[in-house]
């Protein structure tokens, strides 16, 4: 039994499972964020939040997917750092803007639902700045990218800052307990469960699942196009030579 | 729909929802558009 990353890792068998696991994924999300955002939107008010409870829907996936996906840029970074495969570093150049996408949502939605409720659009929490400034690692690690002419320098070195910017990461994560926050604490991965009741528990587990997936669909979507992008630039190469 | 339009907060919950489907679209958009591009690309380039 050959392990799913070793699987994987082979360009071929890559391409084939992707070829029916990115709209199977992609279906899978549309159907989850369809009742997920039913739920959601059927879900009474909270009591202290009032209808602005269901901007939570969004905006908690939308965080956990921009630190989980700096989490895959880093291991992918890692192994395109040791093992110099093709595989990891094009999944490597293909999670980061979808990672930057997700980041600037959490942001965003966190700061339309900050103004009615903390009265303030923004503020320099400690939560909020540790997320922009994983924000601003994403956007130098496509600038960084697309700034060296030489791929492989290009790649080694937006693989060693993406692994720097791992440090972040338990930043953003323990930022509420260490400092001071306005932020409030982890209500769904902390001792003794979630700290909500199921009515608005499991229209949020929905739409995490759904953005899971929609971006399950869309990192296998890039890796293929950065596959097909490598393969044709290698193609014009042998055709300029020849 | 219209009790959607005239829930409180509205203005901070719509504009929410409204980004965030932008940001999906151009995140399905340009990713299918990258993909197709390149696989026409290099097909046009592996024909004989």
């Amino acid at each position: 039994m050959i392990p799913a990353p070793a699987f994987l890792a082979n360009p071929e068998r890559f391409m084939a499972f992707s070829r029916w696991a990115a709209p199977l994924f992609g279906a899978l999300a549309m159907g989850l964020a369809g009742v997920g955002l039913y739920l959601g939107f059927t879900a009474p008010e909270d009591y202290q939040q009032g209808q602005t409870v269901r901007i939570m829907f969004i905006h908690v996936p939308a965080a956990q997917m921009a630190m989980f996906i700096y989490a895959c840029l880093g291991v992918a970074s890692l192994l395109s750092l040791i093992f110099r495969h093709t595989l990891a570093d094009a999944a490597a150049q293909a999670a980061a803007p979808l990672g930057a996408a997700f980041t600037f949502l959490a942001l965003v939605t966190g700061s339309l639902w900050g103004r009615p409720m903390w009265g303030t659009w923004w503020v320099w929490d400690p939560r909020l700045v540790s997320v922009l400034v994983m924000f601003l690692i994403y956007l130098a690690y496509m600038a960084l990218r697309a700034s060296l002419d030489d791929e492989a320098k290009a790649a080694r070195a937006a693989a060693i800052l993406a692994l720097v910017g791992l440090v972040n990461l338990p930043i953003i994560h323990f930022s509420v307990e260490w400092w001071n926050s306005l932020h409030q604490g982890s209500s769904l991965f902390r001792k003794g469960g979630p700290a909500m009741p199921p009515v608005f528990l499991i229209p949020l587990l929905l739409m995490s699942l759904a953005y899971m997936a929609a971006f399950g669909s869309l990192w296998l979507v890039r890796i293929r196009g950065e596959l097909w992008r490598r393969r044709a630039e290698a193609a014009q190469l042998r055709a300029a030579r020849a | 729909m219209t009790a959607l339009l005239h829930m409180k907060y509205a203005e901070f919950i719509l504009p929410a929802f409204g980004v965030t489907a932008v940001v999906f679209l151009g995140m399905i958009g340009f990713s299918l558009h990258h993909a197709r591009r390149w696989k026409r690309r290099f097909e046009a380039l592996s024909r004989p």
